[in-house]
């Protein structure tokens, strides 16, 4: 064995390195703390190597050959539930392939999706959920003719289209502008339809936009995504990474908002050629999505630079509320400049839009004939230039122009909505409560209202009544991630305030009510996991950071508080890892 | 992984250095039979493309092109042979991507997941695993030829050729300990430049 004293670190370090790797042969993973007795400085290095000799492993191994027989392996025959007859394989990747297939019963061609095993959740979850996408029924999005079990597997099909994805159409030449707006609002009114019935996207890019024989954009994957994220297999890979949200890069809640960031970088490299993002070195590319500093090319116009802005904020709150309102701003930023009225066709837009979508459908008239004696400027305008500067996040001018509004309409629900809204931005709960309610007078049965008033009354510390709201809205859309996200998110502010009593019993309870309704949430297993460590529950605590861990496994916080769990039960070599683990990453 | 001694091979190489074509075509069965392992592996998760012509044509390609620098390099030792074979197969796995995004290429519509052949990173923690797709495999392939001689050359007899260590050290001409410190180096040098999170 090799005497390290005197030689250089780079050379102790690679002479460490051969002895672990001799004894992990032999089938001894010795720490690095032991090897580096000698030499601790070295340690984390070591460890460091060590990882990624482990993660390497496969070098060593024999490579994984495909099956190689000549037959399609995924399914017996080529013929899936005796009915598709598969064809050609026409893409590939990381949870699904895509197969041209033909219906014999009703002599069509389709496009058929076979997830791979593993790749997506349980089979019957990820059936529900196609079934779920399958009821989709708008001209933007591909139509799901049905799904299907075949052996072990499930499969998807769907309309097959020629004319292949906005990423080819990207390959050859760069759309016209005009041609570039109208595919860009195109899917964002399929996104908004989709989100209004709870199914977000999670892999909006362009090779997931096809183009149809009429030359509109459809949006293909539905919710397959959301599928595949549920099984854990596919983590943040899921998505090209230089169209993935900031919060679907650190495995945080995703919603609605993830798919405007997505549409954002969209709508930028259909325009310019370029993503806003461009490294090649994936650990870098996500260091600036997370920095949040996108490059937006000089060529756009301010308000087009405005929307990419928008879209592509950090914070989810602070992009555009819903795809309809990204829709609205693009249309508005690219239509002519100047015109006297600009706003009220966009606004008018809008509403048929929500209207199409039927989201609307069953709520009272909207709006009374306008009174006698119109004012001046004319209400629809002052709603106009409310609902700009509310786009524009200018919160208190909009709340003054709202307010002006209603005097004139005050049964007007988006009115009353958008000001509370403004109202909650500006931190005036109480107002917003007031909004709130008015608008629920009028619509009960809104969900999405409910939450609203929650979420303020929450603020207000007014529990009580925020549970009651939080109910009443899972009652009426108990699907609705974003419900349940917001709900949780209550309890876990009671929870807090409960541990800031030390009353950590009643805080670990609350948090377990917050997991039951909103289980995907690395954050509130961390903050079960405190309160069960102040309550000396140290195994039950592990197991909590476990779970955050698994959800979230780049935050040092969830390393060193199970390091201290380690250490309070005694495992003094699994807490000083653990420390290092968090040493690690923060160094990062 | 090629069967047959250093000085079989050399006296091959030599055989086929002075136009015996049968020489020849055995290199090229010494090189090629890890070829077909690797580009296996590679299209592991593409059946209908294995079917049709994928995993041949790659095999005949990078045949056609190691008969070619055969002829025009003419390797005078071992290593160089090795380090030839390995190369012409890296290049044409990288060249079957162009194949299959290409134009005509199979996968040019409905990339409908993270198969976008402009897919700049993929997975973070992809490294903790085989590589899984083309693309993955085309990352590798290219951060392998950018990697410094003395490691590409012990990556390229290990992974490339499937030689053992003892093999590949015998090749080299160095010592069992140096070739693993280098494979070592090369294999996290790899790692931390496909982006691996350890």
């Amino acid at each position: 064995m090799t005497n390290l004293a005197g030689l250089p670190d780079r050379d102790v370090l690679a002479e460490l390195l051969l002895r672990w790797e001799e004894l992990f042969e032999r089938g001894q993973d010795t720490p690095a703390a032991e090897l580096a007795a000698e030499r601790p400085d070295l340690a984390p290095e070591l460890a460091r190597q060590i990882e990624a000799l482990k993660a390497v492993s496969w070098m060593t191994q024999p490579l994984k050959e495909g099956p190689q027989s000549p037959e399609v392996s995924a399914v017996g025959g080529g013929r899936l539930g005796a009915r598709y007859r598969l064809e050609t394989l026409v893409g590939a990747g990381g949870f699904a392939e895509v197969f041209r297939g033909f219906d014999e019963r009703l002599q069509r061609p389709v496009a058929i999706k076979l997830p791979r095993p593993g790749r997506v959740g349980p089979r019957d979850a990820f059936l529900a959920e196609a079934r779920r996408v399958a009821r989709l029924r708008h001209e933007g999005i591909v139509p799901v003719y049905d799904v299907g079990i075949d052996g072990d597997s499930c499969f998807i099909v769907s309309e097959f289209l020629e004319g292949g994805s906005l990423a080819d159409r990207l390959a050859d030449r760069r759309p016209s502008p005009e041609e570039a707006l109208r595919w860009v609002t195109e899917v964002a009114e399929a996104l908004e339809y989709a989100h209004l019935h709870g199914v977000v996207h999670l892999d909006i890019k362009p090779a997931n936009i096809l183009i149809d024989h009429h030359e509109r954009a459809k949006l293909a994957d539905f919710g397959i995504a959301q599928s595949a994220a549920k099984s854990g297999a596919a983590g943040p890979s899921l998505g090209t990474l230089r169209y993935m949200s900031p919060e679907q890069l650190l495995g945080k809640a995703t919603d609605h908002r993830s798919d405007i960031f997505s549409l954002g970088i969209v709508l930028h490299e259909i325009l310019t050629g370029k993503v806003p993002y461009q490294s090649l070195e994936p650990q870098r590319l996500k260091r600036d999505i997370l920095a949040g500093n996108p490059t937006i090319a000089a060529g756009l116009s301010v308000p087009l630079r405005s929307v990419c802005s928008q879209s592509l904020s950090l914070d989810p709150h602070r992009r555009h509320a819903s795809a309809a309102e990204f829709a609205a701003e693009v249309r508005r930023a690219s239509g002519p400049a100047g015109k006297a009225r600009p706003w009220w066709p966009l606004i008018a837009g809008v509403l048929g839009l929500i209207a199409v979508t039927g989201f609307l459908a069953s709520r009272p008239p909207r709006r009374a004939a306008p009174p006698v004696g119109v004012p001046t400027p004319a209400p629809e305008e002052v709603l106009a230039e409310a609902t700009n500067l509310f786009f524009q996040q200018r919160y208190a001018e909009a709340e003054e122009r709202y307010t002006a509004y209603l005097a004139t309409f005050p049964a007007d629900i988006e009115a009353l909505t958008r000001r509370g809204l403004c109202r909650t931005r500006r931190g005036a709960f109480a107002a917003a409560v007031e909004d709130f309610s008015a608008a629920l007078e009028l619509n009960p049965d809104d969900a999405t209202l409910l939450k609203r008033r929650g979420i303020a009354f929450a603020s207000l510390r007014q529990f009580e009544p925020a549970i009651v709201d939080y109910e009443a809205a899972l009652a009426r859309a108990p699907s609705d991630r974003e419900i349940r996200e917001s709900f949780a998110a209550c309890y876990s502010i009671m929870a807090a305030e409960q541990a800031a009593q030390k009353e950590f019993a009643a805080a670990a309870e609350l948090m377990t009510k917050a997991i039951a309704i909103y289980p995907h949430a690395a954050v509130f297993y961390h903050q079960r996991g405190s309160c069960l460590f102040h309550l000396g529950e140290y195994e039950q605590a592990v197991l909590d950071l476990d779970e955050a861990i698994r959800r979230e496994p780049r935050k040092p916080d969830h390393y060193e508080n199970r390091g201290l769990c380690y250490r309070a039960l005694g495992r003094v070599e699994d807490a000083e890892q653990e420390f290092q683990k968090a040493a690690e990453l923060r160094n990062q | 992984m090629p069967k047959g001694s250093d000085t079989e091979i050399q006296e091959l190489l030599n055989l086929a250095n002075a136009g015996d074509q049968e020489a020849r075509g055995r290199l090229l069965d010494h090189a090629c039979g890890r070829l077909l392992k690797l580009s296996r592996a590679m299209l592991a998760r593409y059946p209908a493309v294995r079917r049709w012509e994928a995993t041949d044509d790659v095999h005949m390609n990078a045949m056609m092109r190691l008969h070619r620098a055969l002829e025009t390099v003419q390797p005078k030792s071992v290593r160089h042979f090795f380090n030839l074979a390995a190369t012409q197969i890296r290049r044409e796995l990288l060249d079957f991507k162009k194949h299959y995004y290409g134009p005509l290429g199979l996968g040019r519509n409905h990339g409908t997941d993270h198969q976008s052949p402009d897919r700049p990173g993929g997975r973070f923690d992809r490294m903790a695993h085989e590589p899984e797709d083309i693309t993955e495999w085309t990352e590798f392939h290219e951060v392998v030829d950018g990697l410094s001689e003395e490691f590409r050359e012990v990556v390229n007899l290990l992974f490339y050729q499937g030689l053992s260590q003892q093999e590949a050290a015998d090749v080299l001409g160095i010592s069992l300990a140096t070739v693993k410190r280098r494979w070592q180096a090369a294999r996290v040098f790899l790692h931390d430049k496909l982006g691996g999170t350890s």
